[in-house]
């Protein structure tokens, strides 16, 4: 059912701008392999290739270790659901469904059932006969992934499905890509420029920038351990830092920030890093006397808490995100604190 | 919407010179129908007491004028099937090229600016050279340089309905070339092959200047009337352009129609 994707030194130039450069990536069977990237990145080519609306200028594609590089999209076992959803207008909800199974050639019984089956599993029971044109965004947005999903590929491919839909659909049809990779097994790649689409959804992603591969990896270990300042930027990890000190300590790496000294476990880091990031949603005001001294450079309200800029004693600038009701009053641009950077709000970077 | 004195005296301008214009174009074909009601044999507007379909009945009993239209009918249709045929090609052939689409659309449709005189005398030189007898099929040659552009033109124009997302979609889900076309492009492309039939078959039966070089024995309709007219006129001419006229009228309505029923589902 489920299949392996192997890309192996994949590129794709056009003229001589450079979209791939020679990428080599691993997907496995059944896994939710994320591209993320901004755009331009060389997500949606790599997306393309597998799909085989693309051809690689160089390297191969193989599908369960077999060459698929000169196969034709119409021919290979995976199945896209497209940006902009490309549903026929001409044709109606069931028609738009089953119209993979009358290209193969399914009988009209058994045709009908299957599509009935894969509207139900989208949860559009007996929308059937309704046109395109009728349904809200996200109904048509399920038609397009029932198309697919009706063809029972082994792989499943998601073009940025979610962009253009609002908060609420995006984070319904985000839940329901999450039941459907466990319903049918497949192997679900998808592309999105939204990390939290990406570390929600994700087995394991690729982040993806300027067509090469900055990190491969589960969400949770690109989170905890960003490949570099980009990676760590692109999962939300805005504050970035030189500490004044790194120094290995056993199992764990001293960091020295402004002053304090922290003890942050390795993680598997060989080398000594030199950046660290800050989670932002990880850093407090102290409520004693002791912690990192900070100024504050600026404070937004964004609803559940407050974003508050803070200059560090040493020069750096780091962002906290403080809940709204731990927010103490009063607090204006220009006043010293204290802050405490809280266990986990220290991420080393390899590079 | 207010818009203010001046913008209302521009598009007042602009209404009043739309409509002269359009009393122009349609003032002349009018009158001709409105002569062809008069039973009197010099041509003139009827009083309205003696108007009658005389000239009408008249043309039932000219057999050389209804020869002639059989012919520009055979034509026309041959013309038609042709030329739709031929520019839905071109339209899909145009579909898949990528730079060299633009130098494809005048290649295609250059025809359109050549003169029918020189388009007519040319093919007729060539055929000549080849020891072709002319007969109707040259004809329909001649008249589909003339109709394929414009065909064309109105096929290309409905396929902006086909976006490349629905046939990227249609291979996908494991569509073969033949099958993204008969299943996917067609079918968005209806408006555009009703109006290149419509085009085709109306540019076919107004055709001169190429039919008069290219003609076999049997004339067709517009080189016969041309001839009755030099030859002293009867009504019965104003009879039958009077029914050609209403006739496409009646085409064109019907094609609007049909198109504008497209867009709205």
């Amino acid at each position: 059912m489920a299949i392996t994707i192997g890309l192996q030194g994949v590129s794709r130039r056009y003229g001589s701008v450079t979209a791939l450069h020679e990428l080599d990536l691993e997907i496995k069977a059944g896994e939710f392999f994320t591209l993320l990237g901004s755009s331009g990145s060389g997500k949606s080519t790599t997306l393309k290739i597998i799909g085989g609306f693309e051809q690689p200028s160089t390297g191969s594609v193989f599908f369960d270790g077999q060459d698929v590089t000169r196969t034709p999209a119409n021919r290979r076992p995976c199945n896209t659901v497209f940006q902009n959803l490309a549903l026929f207008p001409h044709m109606t909800v069931a028609e738009n469904v089953g119209y993979g199974l009358r290209v193969q050639g399914e009988a009209k019984p058994r045709r009908i059932e299957r599509v009935n089956d894969a509207l139900s599993l989208v949860n559009l029971d007996g929308y059937g006969d309704r046109g395109i044109a009728m349904l809200s965004g996200g109904q048509q947005q399920r038609v397009a992934l029932a198309r697919a999903l009706v063809m029972e590929p082994g792989i499943l491919l998601l073009d940025e499905p979610l962009t253009g839909l609002d908060e609420g659909l995006r984070q319904q049809m985000r839940d329901e890509f999450g039941r459907l990779h466990e319903k049918t097994g497949a192997t679900f790649v998808l592309v999105t420029h939204n990390q939290d689409e990406a570390l929600t959804l994700s087995d394991r992603m690729a982040i993806m920038h300027d067509g090469k591969i900055e990190q491969v990896g589960a969400p949770e270990d690109i989170l905890n351990t960003p490949n570099n300042e980009f990676v760590a930027r692109f999962v939300g990890l805005e504050s970035i830092l030189v500490p004044e000190s790194i120094k290995a300590d056993g199992k764990n790496f001293a960091v020295s920030i402004a002053g304090q000294t922290y003890a942050v476990p390795r993680g598997g880091l060989e080398r000594t890093p030199q950046k660290v990031a800050i989670r932002s949603d990880r850093v407090r005001f102290s409520e004693t006397a002791t912690g990192v001294s900070a100024t504050i450079s600026y404070r937004h309200f964004r609803g559940r808490h407050h974003e508050v800029g803070l200059r560090l004693a040493d020069g750096a600038e780091i962002t906290a995100e403080i809940p709204t009701e731990s927010m103490p009053d009063g607090l204006g641009i220009g006043d010293e604190v204290k802050v405490d950077l809280q266990a986990g709000a220290i991420i080393l970077m390899k590079n | 919407m207010t818009f203010g004195f001046e913008q209302r005296t521009v598009r007042t301008s602009i209404w009043i010179i739309t409509a002269l214009a359009l009393l122009v174009v349609y003032l002349p074909p009018f009158y001709l129908v409105a002569v062809s009601f008069n039973p009197e044999l010099q041509p003139g507007l009827p009083a309205l007491s003696d108007i009658s379909l005389k000239w009408y009945r008249e043309l039932l009993n000219e057999r050389g004028l209804f020869a002639s239209l059989r012919q520009s009918l055979l034509i026309a249709s041959v013309t038609t099937v042709a030329s739709t045929t031929l520019a839905l090609c071109a339209a899909l052939a145009y579909l898949e090229l990528g730079r060299l689409r633009n130098a494809w659309f005048l290649l295609v449709i250059l025809p359109m600016f050549i003169p029918g005189i020189i388009q007519g005398l040319s093919l007729s030189v060539i055929l000549n050279r080849w020891q072709v007898m002319p007969f109707w099929g040259t004809v329909a040659l001649g008249h589909l340089l003339w109709a394929l552009p414009f065909a064309f033109i109105v096929i290309l124009t409905s396929m902006v309905n086909v976006k490349r997302s629905y046939l990227l979609a249609a291979a996908d889900l494991g569509a073969s070339w033949w099958q993204r076309v008969t299943h996917i492009v067609l079918p968005l492309i209806v408006p555009g092959i009703t109006g290149g039939f419509i085009f085709s078959f109306l540019l076919s039966l107004n055709e001169f200047a190429r039919s008069s070089y290219l003609v076999g024995r049997q004339n067709t309709l517009p080189l016969t009337m041309f001839g009755k007219m030099n030859s002293g006129t009867t009504p019965t001419i104003y009879a039958l352009s009077g029914l050609i006229l209403m006739l496409s009228i009646f085409a064109v309505a019907v094609f609007m129609y049909l198109a504008a029923r497209r867009t709205r589902t």
